[in-house]
């Protein structure tokens, strides 16, 4: 499947060097820009799934670095709701 | 039945005439005309039937869409509200402009779109395609780390020409997942009505 995430993965920017268009029947590039050549499906497909792990890791260590704050703050003698209300958390 | 030919009808006395009577009908035959001369006025109190309003109309709103970031997204209202002119077509999501009627049409859009839980929404467009074109948005940046449900509306006037097409789109950008268009009359529609009197 084209996805954007896939094109920007591969070094591309959105609308400088390619736009999508959905007309109902999935996503297709409607216009390339780029003076480099249009990536296959195929190729878009890879650059997506390795797009999607380096996000869902980031994600994974970003409530790893919230839980670890939380601890932290807690084991300051904060309460749970104490650091809820200041922080957020 | 006699036929009356004059010139010119003016009143016996003071400055009104009454023609006919209650339950007649006064008729201007085919070919002729009822005109009103520069600086005469029609002025009605009563009912006036048959001078169109602002139509052709219709308004129609669609089902559950998911929608690709960065990407330009076809709506398909498969519902209609109401269509007068049959100028709303629910399979292919286009409204044409009937033969005979050109002229100003105002169009708008509404859209709400929710996201599952952590997506950050950087910004959001509504675009009106004119015969398969992109002509005219309504495109604006998120609120940073959105991630909750948002509506998004769009109003302008079209001068169309007859067997012009418009469609609707929606351009989103996001960082993962899925967003949708929220189904129903409830979450979003889109209309047209054509302008009378200009």
């Amino acid at each position: 499947m084209i996805t954007a995430n896939g094109l920007i993965q591969l070094g591309f920017e959105v609308t400088t060097d390619f736009t999508l268009q959905n007309d109902g029947d999935g996503v297709y590039i409607k216009e390339w820009l780029s003076d480099k050549p249009k990536p296959t499906t195929a190729d878009i497909e890879i650059a997506h799934a390795e797009w999607q792990a380096e996000y869902d890791a980031e994600q994974i260590a970003k409530q790893e670095r919230l839980a670890s704050a939380k601890s932290k703050l807690e084991a300051l003698g904060l309460t749970t709701e104490e650091v809820k209300e200041a922080f957020g958390i | 039945m006699s036929t009356l030919e004059v010139g010119k009808i003016v009143p016996a006395t003071g400055t009104a005439i009454t023609l006919g009577e209650s339950g007649d009908t006064l008729t201007v035959p085919s070919g002729a005309t009822l005109a009103v001369a520069s600086g005469g006025t029609l002025a009605n109190s009563g009912t006036a039937t048959g001078f169109g309003g602002n139509n052709p109309s219709f308004s129609a709103y669609a089902a559950s869409t998911g929608l690709s970031t960065a990407t330009y997204n076809k709506i398909t209202a498969g519902t209609e509200i109401y269509d007068v002119g049959g100028c709303h077509d629910t399979s292919t999501g286009k409204f044409t402009v009937p033969a005979g009627e050109a002229g100003k049409y105002a169009v708008w859009t509404r859209s709400t779109v929710s996201n599952t839980a952590g997506i950050v929404v950087a910004n959001m467009g509504q675009w009106i395609y004119l015969n398969g074109v992109a002509n005219q948005k309504n495109y604006h940046g998120a609120p940073a780390n959105s991630t909750s449900a948002m509506t998004q509306t769009f109003f302008s006037v079209f001068d169309l020409s007859a067997a012009d097409y418009l469609e609707w789109y929606i351009w989103i950008t996001f960082s993962s997942g899925t967003m949708t268009l929220d189904a129903g009359i409830d979450y979003n529609s889109w209309g047209a009505y054509k302008l009378a009197g200009v």
